[in-house]
C-alpha cells in the first residue's frame, strides 16, 4: 500500500463514519493486470478496497449524473478526483449539474496515467499477464517475456502536457510531491498534425474515424456528454444516419460529438481510452482546447463561479473566424 | 482408397502464401489483418498474407455474417408508389481464414437463431451457406478466455470446415468437411506424428485455461434472480456504451432504419445494442428500462437464461472481449461466479 | 471556433463561412452572400462531407 492510498481510506473511513457523504466514488483493483476500475463505497469498513496507482484511467466525475436521486436529496458525495476529474467536476458545477457543496472533493496529486494501450502494445501480439511499479518504472511480465519500462515514456499524450495535476479546487487534498510539468503546452500534441496539408489531415482524420463500430463509448466515457438525449439517438428530427458505412455520418458523429466539448473538455484521455478501436480522439478535442486557450485565454474547469467560455459575451471577444471586409 | 487419416496434411509456413494464392482464384479471403497493433478481419489484399501471429482479433469476425449495416430492401419511386429494386447480386463464395474455435462456436449459435424450423434469416444464411471456415488453433489463449466453460474449446475443430495449427515451422492442416478436404487435397501428406505434435499443443494450451467458470447450473440459478438486487451492485459501474455487445460474437440485436434520398431509398438493418437507453425507448416516450441495472440484468438474462430457454444453448463462447475491451472493467466472468455463489 | 476547428481537420479553407450580422445590413449580407459564392465556386464541387448514400427520411 503506498502513501497515497493510506490517506485516501483515512479520509474516506473518517467522512463515511461522520456521515458526511452518502457515498465515495473511487478506484479498486481491477480484474485484468493494467486496470483499476472504479469502485463505490458507502460504509467505513470498506474503504480498505480503495486503491491508487498510475492505472486508475477512468474520470469519475463521469458518475455524478447518475446519482440524481442523491442530489436531489440534498446529499452530499465523496470523489476521488486527480486533476482532471476535479476539473471536470468544477464544469458540472459551473453548468448546474450538481452544487459545489454537494461534492467532496478527495483531491489526489497525479503523476498522470499510463497508457494501457501503448503498454500493451509492448507486448504485441502477446499479452501482459503480470505488471508491477518500482519507482519511475513499471516491470511487465507476460508468456515468455519481461520487460521494464520507464513510466514517463509511457504516459499518456492527454497527462504528458497536462497543466493542472494538482486538482484546482478541492476540500481535501491528498499530500504529494507532484510537480506541475513545466511547458505543458497542448499546441505540441497537434503541432505535427497541424503542419501536414489540408487534404493529407482530411485523410488521416477519415482513417481513424472510419474504424468507428458507434458503440458510443467514447461519449459515455465522457464527463462533460451528459445531454439526456444525445443527438445521435434524436429520432425526430433524425440529424444523423445510424448506419456505419456511411463514411460522412461517421465523420459527423465525431465532429459533432467533439465540438460540444468546445471549452468544456478537460483533456483527461478518457475517451481515447474508452475507444475499442483505438481511434486517436485526442487530437480532435486537443485542437478545441488550444483554441479556447488561444482564442479566449480560457481553460476548462478552474473557476467554480466562472461561466464556460462559450456560455458568456464580452465586447471584445476575439472576432476570428468572422467574415471580415477587405 | 481415402481413409480419414488422409486429411492431414501440413504445410511449411513460407508456402503459406502460395496456398493463399490459389484459393484467392476461387473464394473471397478474408483473415486477420495488422490494423495499428492489433488484429481485425479484413479482406486480404492480393498477395497479402494473413496476420497469423495474433492471440485473437479485436472485433469477431460475426460481422461476416451479421453486418453492422445491411440493407434488406432498396426500392424507388415516391411516397405511395414505392417500387423495389431488385439487383440478384452473384455472391462471390469466401473463405474465413483463421477463426479462433471459440468465434466459430458463436456461429453455432447464432445458427439456431437465424436459421430454426420456424423462421430463416435469409440474409444471414445466404452468407452463413457461401463461407466455408477455416478455424485456427488457439496455441495461447488469453488469460480472460473461458472457452472451456461451453461447448468449445482452444482445439475444438466443431463448426470449421479446414483446421489449422500452428506447430512451429509448419501449419498442421486437417480436413474436417467432405468441402474442406477437397480444398486441401493438393497439400503434402501429414503422418499420424503430426497428430501427437498437435494434442502436445493442445493439451498446453488447455492447461493455460486455468480458473473456467463453471456456467453448467447458471440458466437454472437465474429464474429466480429477477427481483434479486445483486444487478444494482454489478451494474453500478457500467457507463452504458455498446463495447461488450458490439465486440460480442453471439450478440445479435438489430434495429431498422428507412432512409430516403430524393426519390430513392432503403431499408436499412443496423446493430443495436440492449446497453442502450433507446433500444427500449417506446414511441410514447416511456421507458421499460429505465436504469442501467435493468438493462445490465437484460444482458446477462439473455445470454445465460432466456438464449437457453429458447435454442438449448448459453449464448457465451467465452472469447473475453467484453472483459477486455470494457472501458471499466466489467468483468463477466466475476458476474457468473458472483450469481453462481447466490 | 468552428471554422478553426473544421480547417483544422482538413476542410477546405473558404467552404465554410460565417459572419456576424444584423437584419438591417441588407447592402452588407449581399455582400457577404456574393463573397461566399465566389469563394465556394473557386473552390469547385464539395467532396468532403457529402453523403454518398442515402440521408434519414424523417428530418
Amino acid at each position: 500500500m503506498n502513501k497515497i492510498e493510506k490517506k485516501i481510506r483515512e479520509i474516506a473511513g473518517k467522512l463515511l463514519k461522520d456521515k458526511k457523504v452518502k457515498l465515495i466514488i473511487g478506484f479498486e483493483k481491477g480484474t485484468l493486470p493494467l486496470k483499476a476500475r472504479p469502485t463505490f463505497v458507502r460504509k467505513p469498513e470498506e474503504v480498505e478496497k480503495l486503491i491508487w496507482n498510475p492505472f486508475c484511467e477512468n474520470n469519475l466525475a463521469v458518475y455524478i449524473p447518475f446519482y440524481r436521486r442523491y442530489l436531489d436529496n440534498g446529499e452530499t458525495i465523496g470523489v476521488i478526483a486527480k486533476g482532471c476529474d476535479a476539473r471536470s467536476l468544477i464544469l458540472h458545477i459551473q453548468e448546474n449539474i450538481e452544487k459545489r457543496e454537494q461534492i467532496f472533493i478527495i483531491g489526489i496529486p497525479c503523476e498522470g496515467i499510463l497508457d494501457r494501450k501503448r503498454i500493451e502494445k509492448e507486448a504485441f501480439p502477446g499479452e501482459i499477464t503480470e505488471v508491477s511499479e518500482k519507482d519511475d518504472t513499471i516491470l511487465v511480465k507476460g508468456n515468455g517475456f519481461e520487460k521494464t519500462l520507464k513510466k514517463k515514456d509511457f504516459l499518456c499524450e492527454d497527462c504528458i502536457v497536462c497543466s493542472h495535476r494538482k486538482p484546482v479546487v478541492y476540500d481535501e487534498l491528498v499530500e504529494g510531491d507532484v510537480k506541475e510539468t513545466e511547458a505543458a503546452d497542448r499546441q505540441n500534441q497537434i503541432k505535427e498534425f497541424e503542419s501536414k496539408e489540408p487534404d493529407e489531415r482530411w485523410k488521416i482524420f477519415t482513417e481513424e474515424v472510419s474504424r468507428c463500430i458507434r458503440c458510443y463509448a467514447c461519449r459515455n466515457a465522457c464527463p462533460a456528454c451528459y445531454c439526456k438525449e444525445c443527438f445521435v439517438d434524436c429520432s425526430k428530427p433524425q440529424w444523423l444516419g445510424t448506419t456505419v458505412d456511411s463514411e460522412t455520418d461517421l465523420q459527423l458523429f465525431q465532429i459533432i460529438r467533439t465540438f460540444h466539448l468546445a471549452g468544456r473538455c478537460v483533456n483527461c484521455g478518457s475517451c481515447s481510452r474508452a475507444c475499442p478501436m483505438d481511434i486517436n480522439i485526442s487530437l480532435l478535442v486537443n485542437k478545441l482546447s488550444v483554441d479556447a486557450k488561444r482564442l479566449f485565454d480560457y481553460e476548462t474547469g478552474i473557476d467554480v463561479n466562472e461561466k464556460p467560455v462559450l456560455n458568456k459575451y464580452s465586447e471584445d471577444d476575439s472576432n476570428e473566424g468572422f467574415f471580415e471586409e477587405h | 482408397m481415402k481413409d480419414s487419416s488422409k486429411s492431414i496434411k501440413h504445410i511449411e509456413k513460407d508456402k503459406l502464401s502460395e496456398f493463399i494464392k490459389q484459393l484467392r482464384k476461387d473464394f473471397t479471403v478474408i483473415a486477420p489483418r495488422n490494423v495499428k497493433d492489433f488484429v481485425l478481419f479484413q479482406e486480404l489484399k492480393a498477395d497479402e498474407e494473413p496476420y497469423l501471429d495474433f492471440l485473437n482479433s479485436r472485433q469477431s469476425p460475426k460481422e461476416y455474417f451479421f453486418p453492422q449495416t445491411e440493407n434488406i430492401v432498396e426500392y424507388e419511386g415516391v411516397t405511395d408508389k414505392r417500387v423495389p429494386i431488385v439487383t440478384e447480386k452473384q455472391m462471390r463464395k469466401r473463405i474465413i481464414f483463421g477463426m479462433r474455435p471459440c468465434d466459430v462456436t458463436s456461429l453455432s449459435i447464432l445458427d439456431r437463431l437465424f436459421v430454426n424450423e420456424d423462421y430463416v434469416d435469409n440474409y444471414y444464411k445466404r452468407l452463413r451457406d457461401n463461407t466455408l471456415i477455416f478455424g485456427f488453433g488457439c496455441s495461447y489463449p488469453r488469460t480472460t478466455c473461458f472457452c472451456t466453460s461451453f461447448d468449445s474449446g482452444p482445439f475444438s475443430t466443431k463448426g470449421t470446415d479446414v483446421f489449422i495449427t500452428d506447430s512451429g515451422d509448419t501449419f498442421i492442416i486437417e480436413g474436417i468437411t467432405e468441402q474442406g478436404k477437397k480444398l486441401i487435397e493438393k497439400l503434402p501428406d501429414g503422418d499420424k506424428k503430426l497428430l501427437k505434435t498437435k494434442s502436445e499443443i493442445e493439451k498446453k494450451a488447455l492447461d493455460s485455461i486455468t480458473t473456467p467458470p463453471d456456467v453448467e447450473k447458471i440458466p437454472e440459478k437465474l429464474k429466480g434472480l429477477f427481483e434479486n438486487p445483486v444487478w444494482e451492485v454489478i451494474s453500478e459501474r457500467c457507463l452504458g456504451c455498446g463495447v461488450c455487445t458490439y465486440l460480442c460474437p453471439t450478440c445479435h440485436c438489430f434495429d431498422i432504419q428507412d432512409e430516403v434520398i430524393d426519390n430513392k431509398g432503403r431499408r436499412v438493418k443496423n446493430w443495436d445494442s440492449c446497453m442502450f437507453p433507446i433500444f427500449t425507448l417506446h414511441g410514447s416516450g416511456h421507458q421499460p428500462r429505465e436504469f442501467r441495472f435493468q438493462r445490465m440484468r437484460q444482458r446477462i438474462m439473455h445470454k445465460f437464461n432466456y438464449y437457453d430457454e429458447n435454442f438449448d444453448i448459453i449464448a457465451c463462447c467465452g472469447c473475453g472481449r467484453c472483459v477486455t475491451e470494457c472501458p471499466v472493467n466489467i468483468d463477466v466472468r466475476e458476474i457468473l461466479r458472483t450469481i453462481s455463489e447466490l | 471556433m468552428l471554422k478553426s476547428y473544421l480547417e483544422y481537420l482538413g476542410l477546405e479553407k473558404g467552404r465554410f463561412q460565417c459572419a456576424w450580422l444584423s437584419s438591417a445590413e441588407a447592402e452588407r449580407f449581399v455582400k457577404i452572400a456574393k463573397a461566399t459564392i465566389e469563394s465556394v465556386r473557386k473552390l469547385g464541387p464539395a467532396k468532403k462531407l457529402v453523403r454518398k448514400t442515402f440521408a434519414a427520411e424523417n428530418c
